[in-house]
């Protein structure tokens, strides 16, 4: 099974790939792509049935936190049931994106305010070196530099620092990141198409 | 009860709930955060459903000619093989699936770094030094100077060969060094500006709650 | 070969009147005079033999005293032929009795054997084997047959207890010497016992010769024939063919012998009681059987006691002590350069015994010391050092790590309340306040300031064009890209009436796509499947876009609500992504937004490309502008006031402008401060810590 896995890995990223350059293939590639995508969405299902079943075996063994797991495994067949039944279209499934997700899930985000400000505060007690210092006096600045004041912006501050800072200091940075990030993404995809790096599970 | 007051109650007292988590970790948190997770996935589960397995897979395996679900085969097989990895007994069924997954995507993701971030990045870096656009020759000069630098002495930080010393310690060579530590102040000065981004995000989505509150109670 | 002894060590013939072997120096007769003729020790083969002492018969001494005999003496006289078990179980009965049952009450003390000094020193070498085989004695009576010769010097205490024993018994010396050239009175020897001083018979190689006179006579070898075994194992003489004595009256009774002496008392037993005794006690089965197959081999050097016709008669071994017999593992070996019975053992307690089996099979020498190995690591150095490394990383994972005190948590999160009522108080103050005092970020000072790229890039977009518009952010930031889209997108609705695609990757797209669009734009009136069709969910990630990008209208063949979409008038026939006159990703992460540059900039054509992300991911996604692989970056509430400037209308970015202004200049404020104080601090704790 790990042999067939491994050759399935392989030969499928090989057509994908060569398909980017041999015309010819572009029917097997848009075929494999389908097939992606509809493994994708059976994914979702696996990862939900696997919350399904993590936390109903904590209720099964009565573990501590039982209790708020019968709670999401009601809301989330509820949730499963009005969805298949009315569509996420419904204008019903709409109020309920509108009532949970979202409040629940910006209120986190708005928490998120408090601890980066706890964090920038306790940053050099914890460490204090040359980059620390830089990275802070850096946030400062572009966070000072974004905001107006009442009797009007400091232009130079708003108008020229903030921009130099962001599109060229920055920007040498951000776009060695991007290309080191790409580097890495290409070697583990090499590795991946090589058969050396196996994160399905072949051995 | 209107459905909008009813979501303005439900929205509210979840914000409230979640809010609460200043003070410390209590059980309303909790329960805000375990409903929220349900909601989430069993909407995820149902668009799951409804956009993608039915329209790809079971309408035309119900509804379509032959040929079509003769195409439906393999990834009807593919599909349930990897259902199996929901029992540990048959988790090792999923594999050739998830290979399937992996394949393919790895071979998408090197096409798209490569034909879309490695060589516009590069050539755009090269590119900076075409003046002939540019109105102000030394300042442009000035500026991709410094991003080229940048974008140098970032790439240089993340070099990580080293050697041992005499002394036995492992390091890396004296000016690779020295770039690397310009690298990391370009690095430092990237990431202040990242941050300062975040914060800004988690600004906004605060004020927004905010307006939520003032929208519930009239306030404006 | 007339006169010629043949040395039990090497084997080597020697003349009949050398004292010690020409060949190997080991003696080759018995220092005692008892130990020749018919007092010779029995050897390998011979069969033991009554001895008629002049003190009296030993059996007449037994029958005397019924009453009190043990039953235990019935195994030394022969006894006729029976079932083993039984044999077996009436030996075993009888060697219950202790060695005390063996005195006799009345029995007068033993006086020493012999008065010549021939026979004290043999006395003295006898009284040492006896003593050692005293001290086996319980050994001895259960072992197999793996016995020497016994030397003709040295003579169980037990024979010399019975010498000096009861008076019933003859006072003479009882052990019988290994040499055949000693002597004894026949007399005075028990015929079985005459037989030990006789030399083994010739016919087995592997058999020892006669024993020297170091050696118990006791434990010569037998002849493999007698027991009917291999040549290499030793057997008792005892044991070797004993023809059974006739003449000796068989022990009926099991107290015959209660009133011996004590076999084990000096000088408590003479001889003649000895004989007595042997005589009178019944052959167990095992001894008479053990004789039988030796006759053979007795027959062709018959033992002086047997030519008296005192024997013992052979008796069949019983199949427990034939098992026990280690034999065929010595035995069969012939690739060992000497016979096994000759080599004398030098080491360990059996020292100076022969033919004991080696410990090890083909005749090696035993080693009775296990090889010492060195139990010291053979590590190289950094092997050490690795394992040293290995050590103090275990030992800091069980090091109980000090738990922050009550007083350092409490100043955390009272330092965190102190922010949320700051943030709350000033924030949301002023929020609720609805100020607009703070100015909005002036628009149009840089050439190359991204807002202003974008605005252009929407307005040259034709009217009523379709536009696809991709919503790929998460419900988190809704509210962040609402306000920041809206001011674009009223700007977009509003002078140009696009027909827009909406898509999206994740899940909750499209929800947040319809709340966007009949709430945020609410004002622009935009109605589905009229002015806007949304596409659905588009699984897959980055594979998903590929394809999407390649072919649209086969991956998304339906609307989310499954109507036909693509040749509706909102799409009016447009198959191709490049047939879009540009495509708008709403984004909030970084990664999102260089997927979809990545995968769908290649095919979107002369599309103009626009992102509008979160404050979070501006930075990241300026690249891409900087390269023209977009041509608008909106990216944050400060990008979005612009917009509204340049709309000349206030929105969201309006409303949230003072709060969001006000909110920036504390976290700068709180930073700048607490850092300050926080950097003195960390200072002073890093001192501390080095001056300890």
């Amino acid at each position: 099974m790990r042999t067939v896995a491994v050759v399935l890995a392989v030969l499928t990223g090989l057509i994908v790939l060569v398909g980017y350059f041999v015309p010819a293939l572009a029917g097997i590639q848009t075929i494999l792509l389908s097939w992606t995508i509809i493994l994708a969405g059976t994914a979702t299902v696996v990862g939900v049935f696997n919350l399904i079943s993590v936390h109903g075996n904590k209720i099964t063994h009565r573990e501590k936190g039982s209790v708020y797991s019968t709670l999401l495994l009601f809301s989330l067949i509820a949730t499963f049931i009005f969805g298949i039944g009315l569509g996420p279209d419904n204008p019903n499934m709409q109020m309920l994106v509108s009532a949970i997700i979202v409040p629940v899930e910006s209120t986190l985000m708005a928490l998120l305010a408090v601890t980066l400000l706890y964090a920038g505060i306790r940053l050099l007690r914890r460490r204090t070196d040359l980059m620390s210092i830089i990275f802070l006096l850096t946030a400062a600045l572009m966070l000072f530099a974004s905001a107006t004041l009442p009797f009007g912006e400091i232009s130079p501050l708003n108008n020229w620092i903030r921009p130099w800072v962001q599109q060229v200091l920055a920007l040498g940075g951000t776009r060695g990141i991007l290309i080191g990030v790409a580097l890495g993404t290409l070697t583990t995809g090499l590795r991946v198409l090589f058969g050396a790096d196996r994160p399905y599970g072949g051995k | 009860m209107s459905p909008d007051l009813i979501v303005g109650v439900v929205a509210f007292l979840l914000t409230l709930m979640i809010f609460s988590y200043l003070i410390g970790d209590n059980p309303l948190f909790r329960v805000a955060v375990y409903i929220f997770v349900g909601v989430s996935a069993g909407y995820v589960a149902a668009v799951a459903f409804q956009q993608v397995l039915w329209p790809d897979l079971g309408y035309p395996l119900v509804y379509g000619t032959a040929s079509q679900r003769a195409l439906l085969a393999v990834p009807l097989l593919l599909s349930g093989l990897l259902l199996m990895k929901v029992w540990s007994p048959f988790s090792r069924l999923g594999t050739p699936s998830m290979a399937v997954l992996v394949g393919v995507s790895a071979a998408v993701a090197i096409g798209g770094v490569v034909t879309g971030t490695l060589i516009p990045q590069i050539g755009a870096t090269i590119n900076l030094f075409d003046l002939r656009a540019s109105t102000s020759p030394a300042t442009t000069l000035l500026n991709d100077g410094f991003i080229l630098v940048g974008v140098v002495t970032t790439l240089v930080y993340f070099h990580f060969g080293a050697r041992t010393t005499a002394d036995g310690s492992v390091r890396r060579l004296g000016l690779i060094e020295w770039i690397a530590f310009i690298g990391s102040i370009f690095l430092a000065l990237a990431l202040g500006v990242l941050f300062a981004g975040v914060y800004s995000a988690a600004l906004t989505a605060l004020i927004e709650r905010f307006h939520f509150f003032g929208t519930f109670f009239g306030l404006g | 070969m007339a006169d010629m002894i043949k040395c039990s060590v090497c084997g080597e013939n020697n003349p009949a009147d050398n004292e010690f072997c020409k060949n190997c120096q080991s003696r080759l007769q018995s220092l005692s005079g008892p130990s020749k003729g018919d007092n010779a020790p029995l050897q390998a083969g011979q069969v033991p033999t009554k001895k008629v002492t002049s003190e009296g018969d030993f059996s007449e001494t037994l029958a005397d005293d019924k009453s009190s005999a043990p039953s235990t003496l019935t195994w030394m006289t022969p006894q006729e032929s029976a079932p083993e078990k039984d044999g077996l179980a009436f030996w075993l009965a009888e060697t219950g009795q202790s060695p005390a049952s063996f005195s006799d009450e009345t029995a007068a003390p033993v006086q020493p054997a012999a008065s010549t000094p021939e026979a004290s020193s043999s006395n003295a070498d006898k009284s040492d084997w006896l003593h050692d085989l005293q001290s086996g004695a319980s050994t001895f009576d259960e072992t197999p047959v793996d016995q020497t010769p016994i030397s003709s010097d040295e003579r169980p205490d037990w024979l010399k207890n019975m010498d000096a024993g009861a008076a019933s018994f003859e006072q003479k010396p009882v052990e019988q010497p290994v040499s055949q050239s000693q002597s004894a009175p026949a007399s005075d020897v028990p015929d079985w016992l005459r037989t030990f001083g006789e030399p083994p018979a010739p016919s087995t190689p592997s058999a020892p010769a006669a024993p020297s006179g170091e050696m118990p006579q006791v434990v010569q070898p037998l002849e493999p024939a007698d027991v009917g075994i291999s040549p290499a194992v030793d057997m008792p003489d005892w044991l070797s063919s004993p023809e059974p004595d006739e003449s000796e009256p068989q022990p009926q009774e099991s107290g015959q012998a209660s009133s011996a002496a004590p076999a084990f008392a000096d000088g408590s037993l003479s001889s003649g009681d000895v004989d007595a005794i042997f005589g009178s006690l019944q052959m167990p089965d095992w001894l008479s059987s053990a004789a039988a197959p030796s006759q053979p081999l007795a027959s062709e050097s018959p033992p002086p006691a047997a030519q008296s016709g005192a024997s013992i008669a052979p008796a069949d071994l019983p199949s427990w002590v034939q098992a026990m017999r280690p034999v065929e593992a010595t035995l069969l070996d012939t690739n060992s350069g000497e016979s096994v019975d000759s080599v004398v053992e030098m080491n360990g307690p059996l020292a100076g015994l022969q033919g004991v089996l080696p410990a090890m099979p083909g005749g090696m020498k035993p080693s009775y010391r296990p090889e010492s190995h060195s139990i010291k690591l053979n590590a190289s150095e950094e092997q050490l050092a690795h394992s040293a490394l290995l050590e103090q990383i275990l030992a800091e994972e069980t090091t109980p790590v000090p738990m922050k005190s009550p007083s350092t948590i409490l100043s955390q999160r009272v330092l965190r309340w102190v922010i949320t009522a700051f943030l709350f108080l000033f924030v949301g103050g002023i929020f609720f306040a609805k100020t607009e005092i703070f100015a909005l970020p002036s628009r149009g000072q840089l050439l190359n300031d991204e807002t202003e790229a974008t605005i252009s890039v929407m307005d040259s977009i034709p009217e009523g064009a379709p536009v696809l518009v991709v919503f790929d952010y998460e419900p988190s930031l809704a509210g962040e890209l609402e306000a920041v889209g809206a001011p674009l997108f009223n700007r977009l609705l509003l002078l140009k009436h696009p027909n827009l695609a909406i898509v999206s990757t994740s899940p909750t797209g499209s929800a947040l796509a319809e709340r966007f669009m009949s709430t945020t734009l609410k004002g622009r009136n935009y109605q589905r499947d009229v002015q806007y069709v949304d596409l659905g969910y588009l699984a897959g990630g980055l594979a998903g876009v590929y394809d999407f990008a390649q072919n649209p209208t086969k991956v998304m063949p339906f609307g989310a609500d499954g109507s036909a979409v693509w040749n509706s008038s909102v799409l009016q026939g447009k198959t191709r992504l490049a047939e879009f006159s540009a495509v708008i990703v709403l984004t909030d992460s970084a990664e999102a937004g260089r997927v979809w540059i990545e995968q769908a900039g290649p095919f979107r054509g002369n599309a103009s490309f626009v992102v509008i992300s979160s404050a979070q991911a501006g930075p990241m996604l300026m690249p891409y502008l900087q390269s023209a692989q977009i041509n608008g970056l909106v990216a944050g509430l400060n990008s979005a006031a612009k917009v509204e400037q340049a709309n000349g209308q206030p929105g969201l970015a309006r409303r949230y402008w003072d709060a969001y202004s006000l909110g920036l200049l504390v976290a700068v404020a709180f930073m700048f401060l607490g850092g300050l104080w926080n950097f003195f601090l960390g200072l002073q704790a890093r001192r501390a810590q080095e001056a300890k």
